[in-house]
């Protein structure tokens, strides 16, 4: 079969699990030889069923070497003297070489038959029979080591199942052939059972009748009754029938449920009865049979009723009749129902239902995994919007660079931020197009470091399209694995314009300041300062006025007057440094970095201040190292810083004793190779509890001060990039201010 | 003895001031003696004969160390009276009064104007002819 065949290859893994027991074979010598004659010929359904039994039974039971042999004898259908005679001595003669070692007989006949011959055929071993009923038995009354199974007649229990499903019914129609002891046996009891039965029917029974009789009678049975069909050997002419061929024919005709106490009629179309079924009665045979050739003796095992009697229908012909199950008596059991798809195609069905369980499940999970992929794309999508309105609300673009593919992906914010439409591609290279030409340089280095694996932060302007320049603060990290450079770069673009135009403000403030420090600080020393110009603008003046008075002369000295000339421009020379270097201070403006030669510049301011250094009785002395490498920085600052700590240090010391006071300019060189310049007082020292407030502004300890010097001093500090400046107080008694610069 | 010729002494820490001054005054046939510091001139002052002392003094009033104002005190201290015109760069006030009392016969502003200098000089010189007759070096 082509579905067999498919189905081979889906089963065979459930084949290969419900292997089979071992067939155990035992090597015995001798084996047990099973003699079985048959009262019937082959063709007797209800024997044949039986004889299977026995013998299946026996195979599957016994655990020695079983040699069966099955003989026809033919008795009811033959039934004179002569065969059994011949019959008797046929098996004489041919088992005389191999006797058997039980004998089974099957069938009332057949035990009459050996009763009578038992002698001939096979003395003194075991005699087991099989399809005897109750009355023949006891008729024939056979020796004690004769045993075997009695067919139960019951009619009456085939009668009660008639009753239920036909409850209505009245009338009733008993069969049967009148030919054998069985066929006798079986009217006695039907009269007896419909005699003692509660309910009355309206009886009829044809017994004996010819076939084409009794088919005549049948065809006319009103529709509204119960037939029973017993046995049927042999009709009234004597012909010899089978009695389930009879069962079909009727059954064929009959207007009435047709029921019947046997087995065999059961697929023919008889509704059913109670009975047991001949395979089984069998079995209940070949039990007896293994204990007798085991050893039991026969005496010992009375005969009984196979137990397994049951009711049994066929579902077909109650539905042939309109019988409903629901009236069955509990336990029925129901033989050919309607296959059902899974009886039918049991396996067929569960792998179908196998697949498709385990598809059901498969697109169940898919489904469920499609869901939570859903509710996971759903979330996500979520959580990126909220991110990006969080990133836009302030005013945050987020941006994502894969180097792989040269793509920018960026927030819409980030577009907007670029003043770019929505839809422009953005690349690396557009975004270096935007940026400013004086950062470009600094954006590649930034996305060259970040792909090495540096965070970095940069800040770059933008050049719009509408022309704005933007200022915007890039954010931008990598994953880094130490080996490659990674291919996604990713990060964040703040809008920074305000801040740096607030920082440039405050510079521009920071540096408004800073001048007017500068110019109350030289206010304070104008007088000083009005000194150091007026020095060399009197030593022009007299020389101009000595030369005039030496011309007028005659003759002129005029070597003396090219003297004095060369001094008046010397001195014209010292009075323009001054000059310039007050306007430096005075000026406002960016800083500027320049190369500073420190140890000039302290030369340059104690000049400045020298004057003032003389009103104040200060003593300055400096001690610079040589060859010293230029800084680099605001010199105007750096001229102010330490201005201010010159005066600071005059400051200090205006309650020490002249002669002590002294202020020590030192520069040098440190082993790090900055270059210092320690300035150091004789006044009073800074209190430790003033020592970390020195650079707060507008924390002074004097009387008149406005506290903002050394404030100053620090914001210069903090922005002479790019050297590694710092300012440092140290907790002594004699105050040392320590500044320090790289060299370049 | 013969008697020594007149000359005046400048003291100022600016040396090309010091020269022109000296320029300017020689010019005039004036001798000057000229002193990078105060304790310079102490040190070159002679014993206490109104001989070896100068007729006039200028002196510079803003000094390292010992100042003008300082030096006038110190010459009063040790009883040298030499008549003294004091120069300043500064414009304080304070410190014209203080120089005044310390006997200062006049202040000038530097710049100083040579008609100036030298009016103060001739008056110096006008008010020591004056007192001629009196022994020099004493304090009245």
């Amino acid at each position: 079969m082509n579905r067999g065949g498919t189905l081979a290859s889906v089963f065979l893994l459930i084949a290969v699990a419900l292997s089979l027991p071992g067939i155990h074979s035992r090597a015995d010598d001798a084996p047990r030889r099973i003699l079985i004659l048959s009262a019937y010929n082959y063709t007797f359904p209800a024997a044949t069923q039986v004889i299977d039994g026995i013998e299946s039974r026996l195979r599957e039971r016994s655990s020695q070497k079983l040699a069966i042999d099955a003989e026809f004898l033919d008795l009811v259908r033959v039934a004179d003297n002569a065969h059994e005679v011949r019959t008797a001595t046929f098996l004489r003669e041919k088992y005389a070489a191999r006797p058997p070692d039980v004998l089974v007989v099957v069938g009332g006949t057949a035990l009459q038959f050996i009763m009578n011959y038992r002698d001939v055929v096979a003395p003194q071993i075991p005699v087991v029979f099989a399809g005897v009923s109750q009355a023949t038995y006891s008729a024939l009354h056979p020796p004690a080591n004769v045993t075997g199974v009695l067919v139960g007649l019951d009619f009456e229990k085939t009668l009660h199942l008639a009753e239920l499903l036909q409850p209505t019914t009245r009338r009733l129609i008993v069969i049967g052939s009148n030919v054998t002891l069985e066929d006798r046996r079986w009217h006695e009891a039907a009269r007896g059972a419909i005699e003692r039965h509660d309910r009355k029917f309206e009886t009829t029974y044809l017994f004996g009748l010819s076939f084409d009789a009794l088919v005549s009678e049948v065809s006319r049975i009103p529709n509204d009754a119960i037939v029973i069909f017993l046995t049927f050997f042999a009709d009234g002419t004597g012909k010899a029938f089978v009695g389930r061929e009879v069962a079909r024919e009727l059954v064929r005709i009959s207007p009435a449920p047709i029921y019947g106490p046997y087995n065999t009629y059961l697929d023919t179309g008889v509704v059913g009865g109670f009975f047991e079924t001949f395979k089984s009665h069998g079995a209940a045979a070949a039990e007896l049979v293994l204990a007798v050739s085991a050893g039991k003796d026969p005496a010992s095992l009375p005969p009984k009723v196979n137990p397994t009697q049951a009711f049994h229908v066929d579902s077909r012909a109650m539905a042939r009749w309109g019988l409903k199950q629901g009236n069955l008596p509990p336990g029925t059991d129901v033989l050919f129902e309607e296959p059902s798809l899974w009886e039918e195609h049991r396996y067929l069905t569960s792998a179908v239902a196998l697949v498709i369980a385990l598809l059901m499940g498969g697109v169940a999970v898919l489904l469920v995994q499609l869901r939570r992929r859903r509710q996971a794309e759903r979330s996500l999508k979520e959580s990126e919007d909220r991110m990006t309105f969080t990133a836009a609300t302030a005013n945050i673009g987020l941006w994502q660079f894969d180097r792989t593919t040269d793509e920018l992906w960026t927030t819409d914010h980030c577009r907007t931020m670029f003043g770019l439409a929505s839809d422009t591609l953005l690349t690396r290279e557009t975004f270096l197009a935007a940026a400013h030409p004086e950062d470009r340089r600094i954006a590649v280095r930034t996305l060259r470091g970040v792909s090495r694996g540096h965070a970095a932060v940069t800040d770059i302007r933008i050049v719009r399209l509408d022309g704005q320049i933007r200022w915007f603060r890039i954010r931008a990290r990598a994953p880094f694995d130490g080996i490659k450079a990674p291919d996604q770069l990713s990060g964040m673009l703040v809008d920074i314009t305000d801040q740096k135009a607030a920082e440039s403000e405050a510079e521009l403030q920071r540096q408004e300041v800073t001048h007017l420090m500068r110019v109350s600080a030289l206010g304070e020393l104008s007088g000083a300062i009005a000194h150091e110009v007026n020095q060399p603008l009197t030593a022009i003046l007299s020389n101009a006025q000595a030369a005039i008075y030496l011309l007028d002369q005659d003759p002129p000295n005029l070597a003396e007057v090219r003297d004095t000339l060369r001094d008046i421009v010397l001195e014209d020379n010292r009075a323009g440094e001054v000059v310039q270097r007050l306007r430096g201070l005075l000026k406002k403006g960016e800083s500027r970095s320049e190369r500073i030669d420190l140890n000039e510049m302290v030369d340059s301011t104690t000049t400045l201040l020298r004057s003032e250094l003389i009103r104040r009785r200060v003593m300055v002395e400096t001690d610079l190292a040589a060859g010293l490498p230029t800084v680099l920085g605001d010199s105007v600052q750096l001229q102010q810083v330490l201005l201010n700590l010159v005066v600071n240090a005059m400051d200090a010391m205006a309650s020490t004793p002249v002669e002590q006071r002294r202020v020590n300019i030192r520069t040098s060189r440190t082993p790090d190779g900055d270059i210092a310049i320690r300035l150091k007082d004789q006044g009073p020292g800074i209190r430790p509890v003033d020592e970390k407030q020195v650079f707060t502004p507008f924390y002074t300890t004097k009387h008149h001060g406005l506290g903002l010097g050394l404030t100053i001093c620090l914001l210069f500090e903090s922005t002479a990039e790019p050297s590694t400046s710092e300012m440092t107080t140290r907790g002594e008694l004699l105050p040392r201010f320590r500044c320090l610069l790289a060299s370049c | 003895m013969t008697q020594p010729s007149p000359w005046i002494a400048i003291v100022d820490d600016d040396p090309p001031v010091l020269k022109a001054l000296a320029r300017l005054l020689k010019t005039r046939a004036i001798e000057a003696r000229t002193y990078g510091s105060a304790r310079d001139f102490l040190a070159a002052l002679p014993d206490a004969t109104s001989d070896a002392l100068p007729e006039c003094l200028i002196l510079d009033l803003q000094m390292p160390e010992m100042n003008g104002l300082e030096l006038q005190r110190h010459l009063n201290h040790v009883g040298i009276r030499i008549p003294t015109i004091v120069i300043t760069a500064h414009t304080d006030s304070d410190m014209h009064e203080l120089c005044a009392a310390a006997g200062a016969e006049a202040y000038l502003r530097k710049p100083l104007q040579d008609t100036t200098l030298l009016a103060a000089i001739s008056e110096i010189r006008a008010a020591s002819a004056r007192t001629q007759h009196r022994p020099p070096g004493t304090v009245k």
